[in-house]
């Protein structure tokens, strides 16, 4: 068997912790093949549940250790890491437990989980410099309708069908307060990270629009347009002023 | 600098301690990364930053699969190279082991048959990221749980290969020496011998794990509790044979406070320093 071979059944046989084709080519003295293989799964397994603990862990609290660890050890084998950074392992995690059955009384917990993954992207996104007022206040005003505004680069949006912001911060703050109203209803929220702490901001579904569309790389105009198609008394001037405050801007897209 | 370089004895960075490393700038040598932690940038990047500037560091990657049939991953090459470039780290090193296969990435240190297709494969990959990198790296020894009725040579003669081959450093692991005698019925102290005084730049202590099986046991290498005893005589033996040199205390699973990691690589600065203070206490 070539190496190329070689390598891809091994892995295979890791994966499925059976040996199956190599099990002829190991010395296997006193200990079996099969055995000796396990030794390897349980790493590999280990260390990526591992891996989506610490990034869901907010998840992990709601289902508790046991559970979460089944959930994972499902999801790891059929979405195993494509390159060498386990930073950016488990984006497809939150989509598996949305499907994943035993989990379906928790309707929330798929959003904790996309919100938890978004809150990691946030953290660890590249350094930028938020675009101040003093930046828009060097145009003249006929610009205004034109512009498109770049978000920065650890910004991210969510809709959500549950408070997952007050879920995650009650089990950030050990899950011994009383717990948050769990009900379903309109979230929005936007995640940004100005300096080294990711900031949590509820929008409105107005504010959500507007963010959304110029994410997109529409006008100024545009998402002003969406925003208040969305809510007719929404206040352009106020959002401008938060989102200042917030530092949400990095820069104009020219 | 701080602290001046006298020290050999080095430890790993880790989330863990972020805010306790700069506070107790405990007295050891370098501090030990792994490059892909801080291939994304963002708030992992601002603490390696800041440690930095403190004490001097060694990148110890774990994703080049050096062992793959396959070529090593140029876009991997690429971010590692900018770490470099930005960090100036004193040493550079990976494994002789694989992790990757098409495109999995099993994350684990994947032991290789011991043969002339395997050296090559090795090699080319070892010249190939040296090449990309504009320095030499060292290769680590691996751990390994099974071996292989494809294998040719030795462990130790197939890492000399290696190095005589590429002109790469040793990265001598002297807990996965102690595994691999245990596991494969080496002789720990044979192998040390079989190493060429001139390719080791590293070593590296780490502790273990028994695994238990109805016909025999495994030793696993956990690096999630103390160096054994049975290791530290090894790395006596080792000091004696190498001489001192850059040692890390490596603990990556159940992290404890930062004092006990700096405690154990001030008994490697001991036994380095000939003092032996450990033994008396």
């Amino acid at each position: 068997m070539k190496l190329h071979e070689f390598q891809q059944e091994f892995a295979s046989a890791i994966v499925a912790n059976t040996p199956g084709a190599v099990a002829d080519g190991i010395r296997a003295a006193g200990i079996s093949a099969g055995e000796r293989l396990s030794v390897y799964h349980h790493n590999v397994v280990g260390n990526l549940v591992d891996a989506l603990a610490e990034t869901f862990s907010a998840t992990q609290k709601l289902v508790g250790e046991e559970f979460f660890r089944g959930m994972a050890r499902q999801f790891v084998p059929a979405s195993l890491p494509v390159i060498a950074n386990l930073n950016v392992y488990g984006a497809d995690f939150p989509a598996f437990i949305e499907a994943y059955a035993p989990a379906r009384e928790l309707p929330y917990l798929a959003e904790v989980a996309r919100f938890e993954w978004l809150w990691h992207e946030a953290y660890l996104a590249p350094d930028d410099a938020a675009l101040m007022p003093r930046d828009v206040a060097q145009l003249a005003p006929d610009d205004y309708p034109g512009l498109r505004i770049r978000l920065r680069s650890s910004a991210r949006l969510l809709a959500a069908d549950y408070p997952v912001d007050a879920i995650w911060r009650w089990c950030e703050d050990g899950g011994e307060a009383d717990a948050p109203d769990m009900g379903a209803g309109d979230h929005f929220l936007l995640l940004v990270r100005p300096a080294l702490d990711v900031q949590i901001a509820q929008l409105s579904a107005a504010e959500y629009r507007m963010l959304l569309s110029l994410s997109a790389g529409d006008t100024f105009e545009a998402a002003a347009g969406y925003a208040l198609e969305e809510d007719a008394g929404f206040d352009l001037a106020a959002f401008l002023k938060r989102h200042f405050a917030l530092q949400t801007f990095q820069s104009f897209l020219s | 600098m701080y602290p001046p370089q006298e020290h050999f004895a080095g430890i790993g960075l880790r989330a863990a301690h972020y805010r306790a490393l700069p506070e107790m700038r405990p007295a050891i040598g370098w501090l030990e990364v792994h490059p892909e932690n801080y291939f994304c940038g963002g708030v992992h990047t601002h603490a390696l930053a800041q440690a930095r500037e403190l004490y001097p560091v060694s990148f110890h990657a774990v994703g080049l699969s050096l062992g793959s049939a396959g070529p090593v991953s140029r876009e991997h090459l690429r971010q590692l190279k900018i770490l470099i470039d930005r960090l100036d780290p004193v040493r550079v090193s990976d494994h002789a082991s694989w992790s990757k296969s098409g495109n999995a990435h099993l994350g684990d240190l994947l032991p290789l048959p011991y043969n002339e297709e395997s050296l090559a494969a090795l090699c080319r990959n070892i010249d190939a990221t040296q090449e990309a990198l504009g320095r030499q790296i060292l290769v680590e020894n691996p751990s390994s749980y099974l071996a292989f009725n494809a294998s040719t040579m030795q462990e130790p003669e197939f890492l000399v290969e290696a190095a005589r081959h590429t002109g790469c450093g040793l990265l001598l692991d002297v807990n996965n020496i102690y595994v691999q005698a245990h596991n494969h019925g080496l002789d720990a102290y044979a192998y040390l011998e079989a190493i060429p005084r001139e390719l080791v730049g590293e070593m590296h202590l780490a502790g273990h794990t028994e695994r238990v099986f109805e016909n025999g046991t495994l030793l696993v290498d956990t690096h999630n509790q103390p160096v054994r005893e049975e290791v530290w005589a090894l790395y006596d033996a080792a000091i004696r044979r190498f001489g001192p040199l850059p040692t890390l205390i490596e603990w990556d699973k159940d992290i404890p406070e930062l004092s006990v990691l700096v405690a154990e690589a001030q008994k490697a600065e001991a036994l380095m320093a000939g003092e032996q203070r450990y033994e008396a206490a």
